[in-house]
């Protein structure tokens, strides 16, 4: 019986900390830069996101509109200049493939590459980092042929996509993890990604401001998209 | 006297600077990162938005005939502005697949576009990207 219960603690941590998510939202001020070739582009919103997979994303620079989606991929972006809302009903926008929702999941250690059809085929040991090794399931593997993942103290802290010559086409850091009761989030993301020349694309998403309480009275976890706005086609078709 | 034992620390100092890099290889230097960008030129999202690219932005735009689209054409437009999804519009999908792009960082956080620049890459080889012209699906490639 007292294995038992031993056996079962980590059960309730994991249910604890559910309990302790669910009673919370989370919102950060998110900017997004990308570089190439001596131009840069950035992007600039504020996102709201709640623990059922709700999000609302308000983009304010360089153009405003608003998102809102769910985990079933349940899509509306609404354009205040134009009063107008796309909806798509897609899987492929779902929250569950955001980083909020991969970094708040008990298994973010794999950064989502297991729900994007990765499996985990190597693990060892480099001083004090783990390396782990996914490859693709897909039959159509033509774009990579691995990605290894660098955790140190159990965080991801680095992950590289390989061709099948081996090389990198792109890496990740993730650093300045804020570190939160229930999680812990890389509030710097940095992405470098390379052509056949060599040369890099470098895109950098730093989060500020993250909360999960004391929000603003004019937090947007509840926005609604304005009745009266007008559809439009999001494929034009 | 003095120069050899600067010499020594300099060596010393470098070896272990070289040495501390090497076993650091996970983390980027973010002073660097930072002055690339600071000496860049930042764009604006609308002047992309406005290129006059076929089918781009503009609803019910015609479908491409897939002879007229380039494969190393979409595979450097891939890799210039492919985060905002825009090689999409040159290779005839309609309607604003560039806003999907855009919100989603370049498509999950670029993976999307990543693998856009791969099969491209690949198509633009063997000469055919027929599969991708023309199609409405967010993933091309499935």
């Amino acid at each position: 019986m007292g294995i038992g219960l031993r056996g079962l603690l980590p059960f309730f941590f994991v249910l604890l900390s559910t309990a302790s998510l669910a009673q919370n939202r989370l919102s950060a001020d998110v900017t997004t830069r990308q570089l190439n070739n001596g131009k840069s582009i950035r992007v600039e919103r504020q996102v709201f996101y709640s623990t059922n997979g709700n999000m609302v994303v308000h983009y304010t620079y360089p153009q405003e509109y608003y998102m809102v989606t769910n985990r079933l991929g349940e899509t509306s972006v609404y354009q205040p200049a134009a009063n107008e809302v796309m909806q798509v009903n897609d899987h492929s926008m779902s929250t569950e493939n955001e980083m909020l929702t991969i970094f708040l999941s008990p298994n973010y250690a794999d950064l989502g590459l297991t729900k994007l059809g990765f499996v985990l085929s190597k693990v060892k040991k480099e001083g004090k980092d783990q390396i782990r090794t996914y490859t693709p399931t897909h039959s159509d593997d033509k774009a990579f042929k691995k990605v290894n993942v660098v955790c140190r103290d159990g965080k991801p802290i680095y992950c590289a996509f390989y061709d099948h010559s081996d090389h990198i086409i792109k890496k990740t850091y993730y650093s300045r993890y804020v570190e939160q009761s229930v999680f812990s989030f890389p509030s710097l993301i940095t992405q470098i990604s390379y052509d056949t020349k060599g040369d890099s694309i470098i895109r950098r998403e730093e989060y500020r401001n993250i909360r999960t309480k004391d929000f603003p009275k004019n937090a947007l976890f509840d926005y609604k998209v304005p009745a009266n706005a007008k559809r439009v086609n999001p494929y034009g078709r | 006297m003095k120069k050899v034992l600067f010499t020594l620390f300099a060596v010393f100092a470098m070896s272990f600077c070289a040495f501390a890099d090497n076993t650091d290889a996970y983390t980027v230097d973010d002073n660097a990162i930072e002055q690339l960008f600071a000496q860049s030129s930042e764009m604006n999202v609308s002047d992309i938005a406005n290129l006059s690219l076929p089918g781009f932005g503009t609803e019910n735009a015609p479908s491409l005939s897939t002879k007229r689209v380039s494969p190393w054409g979409a595979w450097a437009i891939c890799w210039v502005v492919g985060v905002f999804g825009i090689h999409r519009h040159y290779m005839g999908t309609s309607g604003p697949m560039w806003l999907w792009y855009t919100i989603t960082c370049g498509g999950i956080f670029g993976i999307v576009t990543t693998v856009d620049w791969v099969v491209l890459l690949v198509g633009a080889i063997q000469d055919n990207i027929s599969a991708y012209c023309n199609n409405a699906q967010f993933f091309m490639w499935l």
